[in-house]
């Protein structure tokens, strides 16, 4: 545990030097936001329209804008090969994935809450009677892409190919995930707090416990590879 | 003992066949060939950041880890945004140990130590990767090119630490193009030669300095 915490104030203050992957994240989904949203307007959509659009919108500009800035996340690993001096100091290598893991599951949260503030003001879509259940399922649904978003990052960070392998290999292994969120979206925000009583939220912690097993078993082979 | 049995590596081509070699307690080998001939992956795999295609490598009959081994290769291994100390003290913590740096940063003359990695000079990384490489005394201690960006007293701290190493019981394989001086400290020589073992004094009793004007015959 007590390595996990050092790996853990290492993450954090090296993101809050480098600032690469929070910039990339906020910038990406700002800029996202406001076009989606700019470009509805222009659509002249119905309000009840945009309300029924707007859990896929919110999930798309999450998709996108975290799996750009997600490329990134294992840079500082390879470079230099920073990773084999954490090798060679014995520590496990589930704890180093671990470790990143919650970082990058935290700041994509943060960035999701932020990103359906600002589209539910551009859209007005009232999201204020949802706000705690939007909180817990942003936690949730980051909490699913962030161990596999992190190892198809490890995976793809040597190849030439990498600008298009990580969405090329994620973005169908997110499509359970992705299409989940915005059932679970849809219930949020029409019925009153009964949607962890749903199918889809029992699916939704199955694919979280999935997605992290399978990817902390993999890291090992991804990194000796 | 370190024993390497009929180690293996294949990438696109074979790049190390069948290196099988053994080593005791206290001895230095200094390991030699031209570019290409396969060091730094032997090196790698020695010490455990590399896995061979087949054979093993144990330490008295017991397989490798991380734990026994320290190491410099020709990545410095450290965290860019991090000073010297933060990646210094990140390695210790890791490994449960402390270590007085600041007395460590004094004696291989590194001024920069809270400066991050990213602005130092190449020879300030090495040195950075030689502190780590010397501040716990591991069983195994493998150099790649220890002393390629130093300065002549850093080479002679290098120096005295493999000496001091050496006398701690420590198993050193080292391999550089500062034959002149780094020979000096090796008890035993290693030729490689298209990634085969041409000569290896230890069995064939040799000397260091034979092995040498060896490898520069190969070299023409």
């Amino acid at each position: 545990m007590t390595k996990l915490w050092i790996l853990l104030r290492k993450e954090i203050r090296y993101e809050c030097r480098s600032l690469q992957t929070v910039v990339a994240v906020v910038s990406l989904s700002l800029l996202l936001s406001t076009v989606v949203a700019l470009g509805l307007s222009g659509a002249f959509l119905s309000p009840k329209i945009t309300v029924k659009i707007f859990p896929s919108l919110i999930w798309m500009v999450f998709l996108f804008s975290s799996t750009i800035a997600v490329g990134r996340v294992f840079e500082p690993e390879t470079r230099d090969g920073a990773l084999h001096g954490l090798i060679l100091s014995g520590v496990s290598l589930w704890k180093v994935f671990t470790a990143k893991c919650l970082v990058l599951w935290l700041l994509i949260s943060a960035v999701q809450m932020i990103s359906i503030l600002l589209l539910s003001v551009m859209l007005n879509v009232p999201i204020s009677h949802a706000l705690g259940s939007l909180v817990a399922l942003s936690l949730l649904v980051s909490f699913g892409y962030a161990p596999l978003a992190l190892l198809l990052a490890a995976m793809s960070s040597t190849s030439r190919l990498k600008g298009i392998l990580l969405p090329l290999l994620l973005f169908p292994l997110l499509f359970p995930l992705f299409f989940t969120a915005i059932e679970l979206t849809i219930q949020v925000l029409t019925t009153n707090g009964t949607w962890t009583e749903s199918f889809w939220f029992t699916f939704l912690l199955g694919i979280d416990a999935l997605y992290y097993l399978v990817a902390i078993n993999l890291f090992d082979h991804v990194v000796e590879g | 003992m370190l024993s390497t049995q009929s180690v293996s590596k294949q990438f696109s081509s074979r790049v190390l066949k069948e290196i099988s070699f053994e080593r005791q307690p206290g001895s230095v080998t200094l390991l030699l060939g031209a570019n290409g001939s396969g060091k730094t992956t032997l090196l790698k795999i020695l010490a455990h950041l590399s896995t061979p295609t087949s054979g093993k490598v144990t330490l008295f009959g017991k397989e490798v880890t991380p734990q026994d081994v320290s190491y410099v290769g020709h990545q410095h291994m450290l965290y860019d945004e991090l000073s010297p100390r933060e990646n210094l003290e990140l390695y210790l913590s890791l490994r449960g140990v402390s270590y007085d740096l600041d007395v460590a940063f004094d004696e291989w003359n590194l001024r920069e130590k809270d400066t991050r990695v990213k602005e130092l000079s190449e020879g300030s990384k090495v040195k950075v990767s030689l502190i780590r490489a010397f501040c716990i005394e591991t069983p195994l201690l493998f150099l790649d090119e220890p002393s390629s960006s130093l300065d002549s007293v850093a080479t002679e701290i290098v120096q005295r630490k493999i000496q001091e190493r050496r006398e701690a019981k420590t198993i050193t394989v080292l391999s550089s193009h500062d034959l002149e001086r780094l020979s000096l400290v090796a008890t035993s020589a290693l030729l490689l030669h298209q990634g085969g073992i041409a000569i290896d004094s230890y069995i064939q009793e040799g000397s260091v300095k034979e092995v040498v004007e060896q490898y520069h015959r190969y070299n023409r």
